[in-house]
């Protein structure tokens, strides 16, 4: 594994925002960030491909354990949530999408930090930005990313009606996320909708949810996370299980941090593992905390040798937290990557690393990309 | 090889685009679509968007239309020039009607209009960055 310090494309703006990336830098710099990037070998695509592989068939099965042995309480999963989840994992619902986040040097297995099973994003950049960088970059190398094809080949294969693509407006990446699903989802021939968590109404006298013309919902792709829903307004209409929503509920055990402990509990040892538990007695003192639902590395905090050494601030943790034995992330430059692998329809299907020079990736960490010589 | 051979966008980077894939609920019914109907070039249907004669189907964008850093969109690709020849106009293939048709039901605006018996804003509320 290589870093390599690059000359921007020219015009290297406009081009990712001619493919969607219009929220390619922050206020504190550029998000998408290819002053430098990665070059793998093909070997270690191989084992990052393996590792999330495993690690998919280690989470389903520890669902179904969660389902079998009524831990519920370990997930902090609302009661009212849980015959949802049942019945959605007992018609085995079809899922299109998650990404591993993983520990990897490139010697050592990869270790997984998270699952964002539910909403991940970053997914434009992953799937569209950095194919196209790749064409004009290294135009003869390879790159760990067939995400756009096979997201084309999920929509074909799993069902034929209409299916409504809903978000958060006034968020670009959540807009421009949400439209390239849609987008993949035309060109697979699917009749697509548009329309707003906002928009979306409870029909009284039909009894279902529907669009802003108050056409009927029956499959909705949602970029809004499950336990966001499960505490709102709406939440009382969800257990009759009108409308299918993408992804499916049983991606709520797979989504949360608690389901860490509970790998580690049924597969102790495993070398795709990190030790985690639920207090942070087992891992001395020093371990990551973090909350059973964060995104972007929110309310983590990193403790070594009993002192706090990095820590995130944020509004999660309302669920409890669980401990984590530190990865060792590997440094280039004083930077940090890592590497999130993308799973299309159960399969690992592509990459996309982000870098920061904290410990904890969040909002602000870059997305860098990467090649690899066949 | 592990990567994509193609990553074609149809409707990313242009939310007008979306404009063929919503509707507004005041809108007249189009007429239903078929292949034995002639459609002249950039022949608009709710829901699928413009009619490429050239390509007998349907594309989001019209044909010729011309966008900064991609070129003049024809028949799905973009084009360094536009076409200027004269474009009859042709039927479409079975397949393109069948899904054109498909769209434009799908964003025919619903018998009953919004109204007192549907509510709104029950999600969204909590507002956090969706960002994972």
């Amino acid at each position: 594994m290589h870093r390599h310090a690059l000359s921007p494309r020219p015009s290297w703006r406009e081009k990712v925002e001619q493919v969607g990336l219009t929220y390619h830098t922050h206020e504190s710099g550029p998000y998408w960030d290819e002053s430098s990037c990665y070059e793998l070998t093909d070997a270690e695509v191989d084992t990052l491909e393996a590792a999330a592989n495993t690690l998919h068939e280690l989470c389903l099965q520890a669902a179904g354990a969660v389902i079998k042995r009524n831990w519920w309480s370990r997930l902090a999963i609302p009661d009212a949530a849980i015959p949802v989840i049942k019945n959605s994992w007992e018609r085995d619902d079809f899922s299109l999408y998650g990404r591993f986040d993983l520990a990897f040097d490139g010697g050592a297995a990869p270790k997984l930090l998270e699952y964002n099973a539910d909403t991940p994003t970053a997914l434009v950049e992953a799937a569209v930005v950095q194919w196209h960088w790749l064409q004009d970059s290294f135009r003869n190398a390879d790159q760990f990313n067939s995400i756009h094809e096979r997201l084309i080949e999920a929509w074909k294969s799993h069902g034929s009606g209409r299916i409504h693509f809903c978000g958060v407006d006034q968020q670009p990446e959540d807009e421009q996320t949400v439209l390239y699903l849609q987008d993949t989802a035309h060109q697979a021939g699917r009749v697509t909708k548009r329309t707003t968590l906002a928009d979306v109404g409870w029909h009284e006298a039909r009894r279902c949810f529907v669009d802003q013309d108050d056409q009927k919902i029956e499959t909705a792709f949602k970029l809004y996370p499950w336990e966001w829903m499960w505490h709102e307004e709406f939440a009382g209409f969800l257990p009759l299980e009108t409308c299918r929503f993408l992804e499916p509920a049983w991606k709520m055990l797979l989504s949360n941090k608690g389901l860490l402990p509970i790998l580690w509990e049924l597969n102790p040892g495993h070398p795709n593992l990190l030790p985690a538990f639920e207090s942070p007695e087992p891992l001395g003192g020093s371990f990551a905390k973090k909350p059973r639902l964060s995104r972007e590395g929110a309310n983590v905090e990193l403790v070594e040798n009993g002192q706090v050494i990095e820590r995130n601030e944020g509004d999660y943790g309302e669920e409890g937290f669980i401990y984590q034995a530190l990865a060792r992330i590997p440094e280039f430059s004083g930077n940090r990557p890592v590497f999130g692998v993308w799973m299309i329809d159960h399969e690992a299907a592509g990459l996309g690393i982000r870098e920061d020079t904290r410990r904890i990736t969040g909002n602000w960490s870059r997305f860098i990309p990467h090649f690899f010589q066949p | 090889m592990k990567r994509s051979r193609s990553v074609q966008l149809v409707l990313l980077g242009s939310l007008a685009a979306l404009a063929g894939c919503d509707s507004g609920a005041d809108d007249p019914p189009a007429p239903p679509v078929t292949s034995s109907e002639t459609y002249t070039n950039n022949h608009y249907v709710p829901g699928a968007g413009y009619y490429h004669a050239h390509s007998h189907g349907w594309f989001p964008f019209p044909y010729n239309h011309f966008m900064s850093g991609r070129g003049y969109y024809q028949g799905g690709r973009w084009a360094p020039q536009p076409d200027g020849s004269g474009i009859a106009a042709s039927t479409p293939t079975p397949d393109s009607a069948r899904l054109a048709e498909a769209k434009r039901q799908a964003s025919t605006p619903g018998r009953t209009s919004s109204s007192s018996s549907t509510r709104r804003s029950g999600f969204g509320s909590s507002s956090h960055s969706i960002f994972s």
